[in-house]
C-alpha cells in the first residue's frame, strides 16, 4: 500500500472544499476519526483569493494561508512555512478543490463520476485520490452549497457545514 | 574548344546527379570543433536526447494555468515527434500504480527493532495529533512509519509558474524536423498569450532564419559589388558569364571530391571553402590585365608562383586536426586549383575581348621602404602576442538570439531543481540500474539483484511479533481494537522480483540507447562539474584548436617564405610584407577591439592565401600600374565575396567581415605606399 501523506492530502482538499462557498465563510467542520472512533468540532472562516485561499481557525487562534502552492501555518502570530515534500499531490487535489469551486460539471466529470439529484451531487473520484477518497458529497440548499462530505477509504469522515457568508 | 568551359561545369553537373546518393554533408558542428574522443560521447548524448526537450511554462498558479496545463498536455500527446509529456502537477497514473505494487520493496525499510516502548511512544505522539486543527490521516497499514518512499528529481518550479517538459525525437542538428515541429508547437501556444516554450532547438530554427535573412543581405550586396565590377569597370558581360562558370564549376568539382573524400563532411566547412574560391578570381584578373589570353605565353610565371603558394599553404593545413580547417583547406586546394587550370588552359581558348586600356590617374605617394614595413609588421606581431585575448565560447560566434536567450534564461531561474546530464553506460540493463543508483539517481528503478536483496530483508524480518505489539499498544491507548488488523500485511506478500525491461527505462522517462551490446542512459545529476557538457567540451577543444593553429601558422608561414624565396628571390622581404603586414597590423586592431573568436583566425589565413599572391604579382611585376590595378579590382571582387559580410548581424559573419575588410584595405595601402 502506497502510503502518502494523507494529512496534506487531506487538508488541502478541505480548504478546497471550503472555497467553494465564495469569498468569505464562516464554517463549521465536524470529523469523524475512524481509529479512535471518536468526532470533533472545528469552527472558522475561508476567504477564497486569487490563486489560493486563507483559513481562520478563530476558535483556536490559527490560521492558514494557501497561496501560489505555498503553504503558511500561522500559530500565536508565528509564520510556520510547511515543507513542499508533497507539494506535487497538493497541487493535484488542490485542482479537485477548484473544481469543486467553480462547480463546473464538465470539468468535474475530468476526475469524478458525477450522480445528482435535486439536493445533492454525488463525486466518486477516477484518479489517483481514489486511493484516499471513496466519495465527495455536496449538498446544495436553494442553489446555494451548504455542506461538503468527504468519505475517506480509511473510513475518516469530514463533513463541512456552511453557515453564512461574512463579505 | 570554345565551349569547354560549358562542358566542364554540364560534366560536373552530370557527374553530381549521378553521385548524388554518395554525396553527404553533415549539419553537426559539434563535429567540427569537438576531438574524437568527445565526439562519441556527443553523439551518444544526441541519441539519448540530450538536447530534445521543449520547456512550457504557464504563467501563475490560478487554476486556469492549471486547465492550461491539461490542455496543453493532451495536445502535444497527439504529436507524433513527442515520446512523452511530464507536468510539474503529478506522476502518470501508470507510476502511481507501479508505485503502489513495489511499494515495500521501493520503499526504504527501517529494519530496526522496535521495542514494546518506542512502538508506544509512536503510537502516542500520533493518538495526539489527532487533536490538532490538522487532519492528520492514521496510516492503518505502516501506523510506525518504517517505509519511506525515496523522494525522486521531479520537475519543480520556481515562481514562474507550472513547467512541463516535453521530450521529442528531435535534436538541434535536424534543421527539417526542427522547422517542423518549431512551426506546430507554436501554433498549439499561440492561443495561449501567458505560455512560453524554450528548446535548444529553437535555436536552430530561429537561428537560421536570421542567418537567412543576413546572407540574402549579403548576397544581393555581394552581387550589387560584382556587377559595378564587371560592367561598369570592365564593361565585360562574356568575361563575366565564364567567370562566373569557371567559379560556380570549381565549387561543384570540390564539393563533390570532398564529399568523396571526407566522411562528415561539414556544411559550414562547404560554406567556407565556397567564399575562398572567389579569391581565384586574381588569377584571371591578373591573366585579363596583363594581356594573357591574348599573348602566346602557355604559363604566367607570377600566377602560377601564387598559385603553388597559396596551394601549399592550404594543402599543409589541410593536414591539420581540426576538422574544420582541414576541410576548409582542402575544399580550397581543390577549388583553387580546378580555377586556376580553368583560368590558365581553358580561358585562352574562349576568345575573350582583350582588356581596353584606360587612362588611369597615378597616384603619386611617399614610397615606404620594404625594410621599414617588414619591422613595422614584426613589432605589431610582437605587440599583439602580449595583448591578444581569445574567446573559447563557440556560442559567441552564433547569431545573438536576444529574445531566446531571455526566454531560456526565465527558465533557468524558474526551473529550482538545478540537475545536469550525465552518460552512464553498462554492458547490461541490471548493471546500468546499479550505476545509476551509485549516482544517486532513479531510485524508483529496481533491479532484479536489488530487489531479491530486499525481499529477503523483508521475509526476514519478524512482522508478526511487530503486529502482536502494535495491537496491544494501540488499544492500551485507545485505539478502536481493530483498526490495525491489517497493518504490515503489504510487507508479507511481496511481489515477484523481475529483470529489468526497456519498459522500466521508458516509464520513468529515461531514455535508452543500445549500441554493441552497450547500454547508455542520460542520469540527471546535482553535481554540474561531473555533468556532459558540451559549452565546455567545445571550450576545451577551442582552446586546442588554437594551439594547434598556432604551432600549424608557424610551419606554413615558415614554408610560404621558402616558397615566396623560390619565387621572387631577393625581393621575398617586399613579397612577404603583402602577407606580414596586413596580417600584423589587423591582428592589432582586432585586439585593440575585444578578443580574437575563432572566425577572426580563419579570416587571417583567407588573407594569408588572398596576401601571397599580391606579393607575388607585385614583387615580379614589370608594369606595376596594370598589376596595381588587377590588384585592386581583385580587392574588390574579394571584398565582394567577404567584405560585405562586416554588414552581418552574426558575429561569424561579421568577424570574417571586418578581418578581411582591414586586411584588404591594408594590402591596398601596401599597393600605394610601398616602394
Amino acid at each position: 500500500m502506497v502510503k502518502l501523506n494523507m494529512y496534506k492530502i487531506l487538508f488541502t482538499l478541505f480548504i478546497f472544499s471550503t472555497s467553494m462557498f465564495a469569498q468569505s465563510f464562516h464554517f463549521q467542520e465536524i470529523r469523524y476519526n475512524n481509529a479512535l472512533d471518536k468526532s470533533k468540532t472545528l469552527e472558522g472562516n475561508i476567504s477564497f483569493v486569487k490563486n489560493g485561499l486563507l483559513i481562520d481557525y478563530t476558535d483556536k487562534k490559527q490560521s492558514l494561508h494557501y497561496i501560489n502552492a505555498i503553504l503558511e501555518y500561522t500559530k500565536d502570530e508565528k509564520i510556520i512555512t510547511l515543507d513542499e515534500k508533497n507539494a506535487q499531490r497538493i497541487k493535484e487535489y488542490f485542482d479537485i478543490l477548484i473544481l469543486l469551486h467553480d462547480a463546473d460539471e464538465k470539468k468535474l466529470e475530468e476526475d469524478f463520476i458525477v450522480e445528482k439529484d435535486a439536493q445533492t451531487l454525488l463525486l466518486t473520484p477516477k484518479t489517483i485520490i481514489k486511493n484516499f477518497i471513496k466519495k465527495i458529497k455536496l449538498t446544495k440548499e436553494k442553489n446555494e452549497l451548504k455542506s461538503v462530505q468527504l468519505i475517506l477509504n480509511n473510513g475518516d469522515l469530514i463533513t463541512i457545514n456552511i453557515s453564512n457568508e461574512i463579505s | 574548344m570554345k565551349y569547354l568551359n560549358y562542358i566542364l561545369l554540364l560534366a560536373l553537373l552530370v557527374s553530381a546527379f549521378f553521385l548524388k546518393e554518395h554525396l553527404h554533408i553533415s549539419t553537426n558542428l559539434a563535429s567540427l570543433f569537438a576531438p574524437k574522443e568527445k565526439l562519441q560521447e556527443l553523439n551518444i548524448a544526441n541519441k539519448l536526447g540530450y538536447s530534445n526537450d521543449i520547456l512550457i511554462a504557464v504563467k501563475g498558479f490560478e487554476y486556469s494555468a492549471k486547465t492550461t496545463v491539461r490542455e496543453l498536455t493532451k495536445e502535444l500527446q497527439k504529436l507524433e515527434q513527442v515520446t512523452s509529456v511530464q507536468s510539474s502537477l503529478a506522476p502518470s497514473l501508470e507510476l502511481q500504480l507501479y508505485f503502489k505494487t513495489f511499494y515495500p520493496l521501493l520503499s526504504d525499510f527501517n529494519h530496526t527493532k522496535q521495542t514494546q516502548l518506542s512502538i508506544h511512544q509512536t503510537l502516542q505522539e500520533l493518538y495526539d495529533t489527532q487533536f490538532s486543527i490538522f487532519y492528520t490521516p492514521i496510516n492503518a497499514n505502516d501506523p510506525l512509519g518504517l517505509f519511506k518512499l525515496p523522494s525522486t528529481q521531479k520537475l519543480k518550479q520556481g515562481s514562474y509558474g507550472y513547467i512541463l517538459r516535453v521530450k521529442t525525437t528531435v535534436s538541434t542538428s535536424q534543421i527539417l524536423e526542427a522547422t517542423q515541429l518549431y512551426e506546430v508547437v507554436k501554433s498549439i501556444l499561440k492561443p495561449y498569450p501567458n505560455v512560453i516554450s524554450f528548446a535548444p532547438f529553437y535555436y536552430t530554427v530561429e537561428n537560421s532564419r536570421a542567418i537567412k535573412k543576413d546572407v540574402q543581405l549579403i548576397i544581393v550586396l555581394s552581387t550589387v559589388v560584382l556587377l559595378f565590377i564587371y560592367f561598369i569597370l570592365l564593361k565585360n558581360i562574356k568575361l563575366l558569364l565564364h567567370t562566373l562558370i569557371t567559379l560556380g564549376s570549381s565549387m561543384l568539382f570540390a564539393t563533390l571530391t570532398s564529399t568523396l573524400l571526407f566522411k562528415e563532411f561539414n556544411i559550414l566547412s562547404l560554406a567556407f571553402g565556397m567564399s575562398i574560391t572567389a579569391v581565384s578570381i586574381d588569377y584571371l584578373l591578373h591573366y585579363y590585365f596583363h594581356h594573357f589570353y591574348s599573348s602566346s605565353k602557355r604559363v604566367e610565371k607570377n600566377v602560377l608562383y601564387g598559385f603553388l603558394t597559396t596551394a601549399t599553404a592550404f594543402g599543409l593545413f589541410s593536414f591539420i586536426e581540426i576538422p574544420l580547417i582541414a576541410q576548409i583547406s582542402s575544399f580550397t586546394l581543390l577549388s583553387l586549383s580546378f580555377a586556376y587550370l580553368v583560368f590558365t588552359f581553358v580561358f585562352p581558348h574562349l576568345n575573350i575581348p582583350a582588356y581596353q586600356e584606360q587612362k588611369h590617374q597615378t597616384l603619386t605617394t611617399q614610397k615606404i621602404s620594404a625594410y621599414f614595413v617588414f619591422s613595422l609588421s614584426l613589432g605589431l606581431f610582437i605587440y599583439t602576442a602580449f595583448t591578444l585575448k581569445l574567446d573559447t565560447n563557440i556560442r559567441h560566434l552564433d547569431y545573438q538570439n536576444l529574445n531566446l536567450q531571455k526566454v531560456e534564461q526565465t527558465f533557468k531561474e524558474s526551473n529550482t531543481n538545478r540537475l545536469y546530464p550525465k552518460i552512464v553506460q553498462a554492458n547490461s540493463l541490471e548493471t546500468l540500474v546499479f550505476h545509476l543508483h551509485s549516482l544517486n539517481t532513479s531510485p524508483f528503478l529496481l533491479s532484479q539483484k536489488e530487489c531479491n536483496e530486499k525481499k529477503n530483508i523483508l521475509k526476514n524480518y519478524d512482522f508478526l511479533t511487530l503486529k502482536q505489539t502494535l495491537h496491544l499498544e494501540a488499544k492500551n491507548i485507545g485505539y478502536k481494537p481493530t483498526y490495525f488488523d491489517n497493518a504490515y500485511d503489504f510487507a508479507m506478500e511481496l511481489p515477484e522480483c523481475k529483470a529489468v525491461t526497456v519498459d522500466d527505462f521508458k516509464r520513468f522517462g529515461l531514455s535508452l540507447y543500445q549500441e554493441k551490446n552497450i547500454y547508455y542512459t542520460l542520469a540527471l545529476i546535482d553535481n554540474p562539474d561531473k555533468a556532459l557538457s558540451i559549452t565546455s567540451i567545445l571550450k576545451n577543444a577551442t582552446k586546442d584548436m588554437y594551439k594547434e593553429l598556432m604551432q600549424f601558422s608557424f610551419y606554413v608561414v615558415g614554408i610560404i617564405i621558402i616558397l615566396l624565396i623560390i619565387s621572387v628571390k631577393r625581393k621575398f622581404i617586399y613579397a612577404l610584407n603583402y602577407i606580414l603586414f596586413p596580417v600584423g597590423v589587423t591582428l592589432f586592431i582586432l585586439s585593440f577591439l575585444g578578443s580574437l573568436n575563432l572566425m577572426h583566425f580563419f579570416s587571417l589565413i583567407i588573407l594569408i592565401a588572398i596576401g601571397i599572391d599580391y606579393g607575388i604579382y607585385m614583387a615580379n611585376s614589370h608594369q606595376k600600374q596594370r598589376t596595381s590595378l588587377a590588384i585592386n579590382y581583385s580587392l574588390l571582387s574579394s571584398f565582394a565575396a567577404f567584405g560585405v559580410l562586416v554588414f552581418s548581424s552574426i558575429t561569424a559573419l561579421y568577424s570574417i567581415g571586418l578581418t578581411i575588410s582591414l586586411g584588404l584595405f591594408f594590402i591596398f595601402i601596401l599597393t600605394k605606399l610601398m616602394k
